[in-house]
């Protein structure tokens, strides 16, 4: 349960939802992680737009 | 960044199915991929949205005075409804649906508290709403469809972002009535009604809130941002990379393709559109988010893992928590919430979640959905009344809440997202009656 925990909050920092990262993920919070994980989401984003939707709850 | 709908694979349709397909593209019972007007609609994975109001409204909202901010808020705002009205919702029209939410707004500055004309404002957003909204529903209703309703409004469009405006208007109406909100400066309320990272599809927002940070924002520029553009970048690669891919699998939710398919994907392609619903929603609330902080201002949050909750009460404490809060606050302790006997709270349960089934779309459809997790919360509630107070489930027992709860809100996913005789049909399918 512990293991699930810190996972949860590795994610919830990654997604930008905090600033603090549990203990033993410090050395993840480096400037040029983020750099790569911007690229790797920008990356992501570019090689799969261009096929979209709407977002379902945009007319709700 | 948008682009055209490629042909999508057939997964799990037999061989010869694609020639029968009719060509209607269900993806939430509300009509398919085109809005009324036969457009595309799209707003935050557009360029426009970043290039025209996102970068340079928060740009402007920070460089400018604490005196102006709100303001910055409101023109960008205006700016916005009408741009994205006139390009993909509604048109001329619903542009000049503003002229009706600064009514609104205007209206809303007489409350007092105690007084008759919050009342009149709560009603007046109703009737705005359904006459936008469920006119066509409640008249075909009485009057049957289209060619015996002589009341049936064929060019009915809804104005951008209709449905959040109202709970706003309701709980600003709801809370000034009780004394429980301060009127605000009108500079401060019209930012908070026309602040656009949040106007089309929430979070929703509360105006004490929302009034504290619009006047205190965060001035950490360099931590805003980083947070902020992650958060954004997450939701849109959420939307492209997973959402829009499991379109391939939602698509064949319609009458034609369920009655070709192969049994073992009818179950495969509702469970797509649980994850689906799931990454598209989240990957909306992390830009609005995301958005909101580039500007220095925190919205609330929308979900927190809804999906590893193991009972229905955890799961809606966690699934698009706003509207949930929403409708706990303003429908279900108006109605008496749980201080009641146990039948008149599973009563308001239902009722909660009947309003909540038909807020989400103007179809029985969606009533039976709200209704069907009516029924699991009054369930949940009962099981909990015999439950020892203190009894903790153990890890089993949590796995199999978990199991038990993941089944019956993708079971109900079907009444969202396929009108009432398709997730009827489907079903017969599933269970090969």
């Amino acid at each position: 349960m512990k293991t699930l925990i810190w996972i949860k909050a590795v994610c919830e920092f990654m997604q930008g939802c905090g600033t603090a990262l549990p203990v033993g993920a410090g050395h993840l919070d480096r400037a040029w992680l983020r750099g790569l994980w911007w690229g790797a989401l920008l990356g992501a984003v570019i090689l799969f737009c261009g096929q979209s939707s709407r977002f379902i709850y945009i007319d709700f | 960044m948008p682009g055209g709908l490629p042909p999508q694979p057939k997964y799990g349709l037999r061989p010869s199915a694609g020639e029968h397909r009719t060509g209607y593209t269900p993806q939430h019972g509300r009509g398919g991929l085109l809005t009324h007007h036969g457009r595309l609609t799209m707003i935050f994975n557009t360029f426009s949205y970043f290039l025209l109001f996102l970068v340079p409204a928060a740009i402007g909202f920070r460089i400018a005075g604490a005196r102006w901010q709100p303001w910055v808020c409101f023109f960008f705002g205006a700016a916005f409804f009408v741009f994205f009205s006139l390009t993909q919702i509604g048109g001329a029209a619903g542009a000049f649906c503003l002229i009706i939410f600064l009514w609104e707004s205007a209206f809303s500055r007489l409350y007092k508290p105690g007084s008759w004309l919050c009342l009149a404002g709560i009603a007046q957003a109703l009737v705005f709403l359904i006459i936008f909204k469920y006119w066509n529903f409640l008249t075909g209703l009485v009057l049957g469809p289209p060619p015996q309703n002589p009341w049936y409004w064929a060019g009915a469009f809804l104005p951008l972002g209709i449905s959040f405006f109202t709970f706003e208007f309701i709980h600003y109406a709801v809370d000034r009535y009780r004394g429980t909100a301060e009127r605000g400066k009108l500079a401060d309320y019209l930012a908070f009604i026309l602040f656009f990272p949040t106007m089309v599809a929430g979070p929703i927002k509360r105006y004490p809130d929302f009034a504290a940070k619009l006047t205190q924002p965060s001035l950490e520029w360099a931590q805003d941002w980083e947070l902020g553009i992650t958060r954004i970048l997450v939701g849109l690669a959420k939307k492209f990379a997973i959402a829009d891919l499991l379109s391939a699998f939602t698509v064949h939710l319609n009458m034609a393709d369920i009655g070709q398919a192969e049994r073992w994907a009818l179950p495969l392609w509702l469970l797509a559109y649980g994850v689906k619903i799931y990454v598209d929603f989240s990957a909306y609330s992390d830009i609005a988010i995301g958005s909101a902080r580039l500007f220095g201002i925190k919205v609330p949050e929308n979900f927190s893992w809804p999906y590893t909750r193991t009972n229905i009460a955890e799961f809606w404490a966690h699934w698009h928590i706003s509207l949930t809060q929403w409708l706990t606050d303003y429908v279900f302790i108006p109605l008496g919430g749980s201080r009641r006997a146990p039948r008149r709270v599973y009563l308001n349960v239902l009722t909660t979640l009947a309003v909540s089934g038909l807020w989400h779309g103007a179809g029985l459809n969606f009533l039976v959905w709200g209704l069907w997790h009516g029924v699991l919360l009054a369930g949940h509630r009962i099981w909990k009344s015999w439950c020892p107070p203190s009894a903790q489930p153990s890890l089993w027992g949590a796995a199999a809440g978990w199991a038990l709860t993941f089944v019956s809100v993708n079971l109900g996913w079907a009444f969202f997202c396929m009108d009432l005789p398709t997730a009827l049909f489907f079903f017969r399918r599933i269970s090969g009656v």
